[in-house]
């Protein structure tokens, strides 16, 4: 296998930067560091706080993809076209749901979330006091992104398990997706703990809203056609 | 004063207007933005001084209208803060 042209570390890591691109998690982060400097918190207060979401969406993001692969194997492996073609028209259909729907169209940066739940998720933000309770939060953010999240993420368990059992390329594919797709919240503890502002972040995140949008749905459904013409067509045989 | 703050939620009784609520809020506001402290107070007095006033001319507001006039007044004095205070609802 030529490692440059026909690797699955390509898809694996765009799967990578898609699971990124989608903003609940930023968002819950970006209130919880305002929550925590309006309350005039000591810094390493503020940073314990963030590296525990932080910690917490990690958590969360390696166990669903480590839990999902393993599930994967036993039962999608051995049908594994019929996976693809899935798969593909998944993320085809949640990449045209994210262009249509991902942002509430008004103005900031509102989620599809139900008003109730982000209501709720501001008020758990607001009170989280403890390293434990944000490391929950963390947890949290990513679960409940998970109706968009499972798009790039059954991708690369599929370009996983496609391959020949190897723990190291897979144990490197693994810790690829989930390093790249956790970066926006590394990049936001970073700032938050450099001395950046809030509203700087927040007027970033708004002015670059609608490019967010249709680069994740774009690239959601550029994926699921790639997949689609790439592993689906060639068994085809009319 | 007996001003009644109809509050977002329809199911939350009216509640009586607070000073030193709104107080908070807007200083909390101007820590997000990491304000210096004595900026962050005097900002703080000088819009509820504003916002009192505005009050006191009305019997029922609801919390939409507290946000909107405080983000107006708070514009004047700290435009980060004011964006922050507007936009908190707004983030997720």
């Amino acid at each position: 296998m030529n490692i440059l042209t026909e690797s699955p570390l390509y898809i694996i890591a765009f799967a990578g930067l898609l699971h990124a691109s989608f903003q609940l998690g930023v968002g819950t982060l970006t209130l919880l560091s305002g929550h925590s400097l309006g309350s005039r918190r000591s810094f390493s207060r503020l940073m314990r706080l963030n590296l525990a979401y932080l910690a917490g969406a990690s958590a969360v993001t390696l166990m669903l993809f480590a839990s999902l692969s393993y599930i994967a194997l036993f039962t999608v492996s051995a049908i594994l076209p019929a996976a693809w073609v899935v798969v593909s028209f998944l993320n085809i259909a949640i990449g045209g749901s994210v262009i249509a729907f991902y942002y509430r169209r008004r103005k900031g940066t509102g989620l599809w979330i139900p008003r109730a739940m982000a209501n709720y998720l501001q008020e758990r933000t607001k009170k989280t006091k403890h390293s434990a309770e944000a490391f929950t939060l963390g947890a949290g953010s990513v679960l409940a992104e998970v109706p968009f999240l499972i798009a790039p993420l059954s991708i690369a368990i599929l370009a996983v398990i496609a391959q020949p059992s190897h723990t190291g390329f897979q144990l490197g594919s693994f810790l690829l997706y989930c390093l790249i797709g956790l970066l926006p919240l590394m990049a936001i503890v970073a700032m938050v703990g450099a001395g950046h502002k809030i509203s700087t972040i927040q007027h970033w995140r708004e002015h670059n809203k609608l490019f967010l949008q249709y680069c994740s749905g774009g690239g959601l459904i550029i994926l699921g056609v790639y997949v689609l013409v790439e592993k689906v067509l060639p068994g085809i045989t009319l | 004063m007996n001003v009644y703050v109809a509050k977002a939620d329809s199911t939350a009784h009216s509640q009586e207007f607070d000073p030193l609520k709104l107080h908070h809020s807007v200083l909390s506001a101007c820590y997000a933005v990491r304000a210096f402290e004595g900026e962050a107070h005097l900002t703080a007095r000088h819009v509820c001084e504003r916002v009192i006033r505005w009050v006191n001319t009305k019997t029922e507001i609801t919390s939409a209208d507290i946000r909107r006039v405080t983000t107006s007044f708070l514009r004047q004095y700290h435009p980060e803060a004011a964006y922050t205070y507007e936009s908190y609802k707004e983030i997720i």
